[in-house]
């Protein structure tokens, strides 16, 4: 069988170089993804932040080879360009404009039948104690989650990164936990609740290791509710 | 399982003398070097160098990659072929002193690769279509492409629009997402387990046009969500929003 094989491998063929060529470039892509996009016809791609059904606004931070760019305005936009020699910067775009782009995509979008929202609260360090400030605004939160819209609530926990990866991890566990427990205890059905966390590795505001930031030290409840369809 | 090595230069009455001496250098420069591709499960996967004498000095001849009983078809000066019968009688030995030690952990990972994946085969499925006009394909490595509206799809799957085509998917976690014509996106990743706090989402949008509208994962995990074009990355935080990869006339 071997020898057979031998027999048949092509020598000095131009189908022997093209193989080669190909699999070089596979293995190459395989471990250079980047490179990959080398081979294609250059592309640019234009960004543009929209608000949602409510009319809120986020917010994107857009990275690229020539800098990160953050947009918070509705419409704004911006454009990445491999070829042009200055960096990118964010413009508003015309509503003309933006139709002829996105009028396709824009009429496929999916209906929304739910809509997502979320209240952050805050701890004290080292602790599943709430902050004075956020201890107060218990009330609301659970009153608003007992709300009969809700189809199913999220709780994740978080630290900052004042001590171990692991500990932060048991850390964060604990205040969603405590939070469970607290939404529970104010009358929230227990069965809707589903319980996350991510210790130190999902930051509000990035910081250094080791650095206390109050903001890190929290946990986030998320929220889906129904949204009621006029029809 | 796997293939099968010649069993030494001097052992195999099937190998050809090379037409050149090929000889291990003194020194460290010659080194086969042999991967194993643990991805695709087998033993085939290698590669290495072919060095040349030329007036005493050794140069490197050529490098392959691929199969070892293939290997020839990668070289960069098919010279080296019946050089590389004997490289490859050598590799061989190599292979066999290596062999029962990686056929052993060959042997453990597949099993353990295979029971977790066969886990998760039973439904892995991440979104639904919801609305599909035009031309729309599926790319699918298993080769399913016939789709509509209610069709499942799996991270992996790549989709693909006409000129005249557009699609509405919506994830398990409510990301919504909606393509315009002649446009090409992957799902590269999606992952929502609440109670194991394992979260990824990643789509990648290679031409055309595409509306995003976030779901839980963003809200639950800002790090965890990724939009990727070819010259850049979309971080989310919670939002929506369109992108347009559009081809460069030159």
């Amino acid at each position: 069988m071997d020898i057979l094989a031998y027999r048949q491998w092509p020598h000095r063929s131009a189908v022997c170089f093209v193989h080669r060529r190909a699999q070089a470039w596979l293995i190459f892509c395989t471990f250079f993804a980047a490179i990959f996009f080398v081979g294609c016809s250059p592309t640019k791609s234009v960004v543009v932040l929209l608000p949602d059904a409510e009319g809120r606004v986020g917010d994107l931070r857009v990275c690229s080879s020539k800098g990160e760019i953050e947009l918070d305005k509705a419409y704004q936009s911006v454009a990445f360009d491999p070829q042009s020699k200055s960096g990118p910067s964010t413009s508003s775009m015309q509503k003309q404009e933006f139709v002829n782009r996105f009028g396709d995509a824009l009429a496929a979008e999916p209906e929304m039948t739910s809509r997502i929202d979320f209240f952050t609260l805050y701890y004290q360090t080292d602790s599943v104690e709430l902050t004075p400030d956020s201890s107060r605004s218990m009330d609301a939160v659970i009153a608003s989650l007992k709300q009969v819209d809700v189809l199913g609530l999220y709780v994740i926990g978080h630290a900052d990164r004042l001590g171990s990866k692991r500990y932060n991890r048991k850390l964060s566990q604990k205040r969603a936990v405590a939070m469970k427990n607290l939404l529970v205890a104010g009358g929230v059905p227990s069965d809707r609740i589903r319980v996350s966390f991510l210790g130190e590795t999902d930051p509000q505001i990035e910081t250094d290791d080791e650095v206390q930031e109050p903001l890190n030290r929290r946990v986030r409840i998320v929220v889906k509710r129904q949204i009621e369809t006029s029809d | 399982m796997g293939p099968s090595y010649p069993n030494g230069h001097s052992t195999d009455p099937a190998i050809a003398e090379p037409n050149f001496p090929v000889q291990r250098p003194t020194g460290k420069k010659w080194k086969p070097k042999c991967l194993f591709s643990f991805s695709r499960l087998n033993l085939n996967a290698c590669k290495g160098s072919i060095f040349q004498q030329e007036n005493g000095q050794y140069t490197k001849a050529g490098r392959f990659y691929g199969k070892l009983h293939e290997s020839c078809l990668n070289l960069d000066d098919s010279g080296i072929c019946s050089a590389l019968k004997q490289f490859e009688s050598e590799m061989g030995l190599i292979m066999m002193n290596l062999k029962s030690i990686w056929l052993f952990i060959l042997f453990f990972s597949a099993v353990s690769a295979l029971s977790s994946h066969s886990a998760l085969a039973a439904d892995n499925t991440v979104a639904a279509i919801t609305s599909m006009d035009g031309t729309v394909h599926l790319n699918r490595s298993s080769g399913e492409n016939r789709i509509a509206i209610g069709f499942r799809l799996k991270p992996g799957d790549i989709l693909e629009t006409g000129a005249d085509g557009s699609l509405g998917l919506v994830f398990d976690d409510d990301t919504r997402l909606s393509i315009g014509p002649d446009s090409r996106l992957e799902i590269e990743a999606f992952v929502f387990d609440p109670g194991e706090s394992e979260f990824s989402f990643i789509v990648r949008l290679f031409k055309g046009t595409a509306v995003y509208v976030s779901g839980l994962i963003a809200k639950m995990s800002t790090k965890a969500t990724k939009f990727i074009t070819p010259t850049a990355s979309i971080g989310i935080r919670g939002t929506r929003f369109a992108v347009h990869v559009e081809e460069i006339k030159s």
